[in-house]
């Protein structure tokens, strides 16, 4: 599970280089994302550019990792593409994750 | 391993069959996601496609052929108009019957800690699809359902 990580002051840019979020890699993308905001406790944002395809045991993973930050922080998503985007609006997950057009949005 | 069927039904059609594993599932949905972009299909269909084709294997894969290792699932995707009509077949066991019926939306919680991780698959299948037919037949699950645009123009 590639994901690099980049801390810029108070915030943590995930990004994912994965082009697939789905059963088959959810819990690795999990396990590899718990390491990466360990004793982080600033804001966490995932890059999700290179992202094509989310079902809904990544999306599961995704509720999973902002309930491993902890601290009532929101988990925020940058540049989702179509299919991300769409299942996020059906599952109205849109409004539970902070999503930003851009990194520069999220700065 | 990964094997790759390519028998065709005509100029529009595609079929393929692969194993009935999560990677499996993943890698023909990505194959298939290339072949449907290069042919040209309205993004919006073609992401209505993946997503619901995405619930559908893997709950195929959880239900119907855990413990079958040599499962094997068929997919059949037609053009017809504007719509896409799709069908997968596997011979595992039956689907659970309440997986037909329209399912409550998951739990969206102000609390983080009681949100939901799971059951937004038929959620999600039943957003998008409205003519899903499930058949039982000669030791065979038949799934069949269309998606098309979200536009009603």
């Amino acid at each position: 599970m590639n994901i690099q990580s980049n801390a810029q002051g108070n915030i943590l840019v995930l990004t994912i280089n994965e082009p697939r979020i789905d059963a088959a890699g959810a819990v690795a993308f999990k396990d590899r994302i718990r390491s990466l905001v360990q004793d982080f406790d600033g804001r966490v944002v995932l890059d999700m550019d290179r992202v094509e395809f989310l079902d809904s045991s990544g999306l599961g993973a995704l509720v999973a990792v902002m309930k491993l930050l902890g601290g009532g922080r929101r988990l925020e998503l940058a540049n989702c593409g179509t299919i991300v985007r769409k299942v996020l609006a059906l599952t109205r997950m849109d409004s539970v994750f902070v999503l930003h057009e851009s990194l520069q949005d999220a700065a | 391993m990964y094997c790759f069927g390519t028998v065709d039904h005509g100029a529009n059609g595609v079929s393929r069959e692969f194993p009935g594993t999560e990677a499996s599932v993943s890698e023909a949905l990505a194959d298939l996601r290339h072949l449907l972009i290069e042919r040209g299909y309205c993004e919006e269909v073609c992401a209505n496609a993946l997503i619901v084709l995405g619930e559908v294997l893997n709950n195929i894969v959880e239900h119907a052929l855990p413990e079958i290792p040599d499962a094997v699932i068929s997919l059949n995707v037609m053009e017809a108009g504007r719509r896409l009509m799709l069908e997968t077949c596997d011979s595992g066991r039956p689907l659970p019957p309440n997986l037909m019926q329209a399912p409550n939306q998951p739990v969206i919680s102000d609390r983080i800690d009681d949100m939901a991780e799971g059951g937004f698959g038929w959620f999600i299948i039943h957003s998008l699809v409205e003519d899903m037919v499930y058949e039982r037949e000669d030791g065979q699950n038949r799934l069949s359902f269309s998606v098309m645009s979200d536009a009603t123009v």
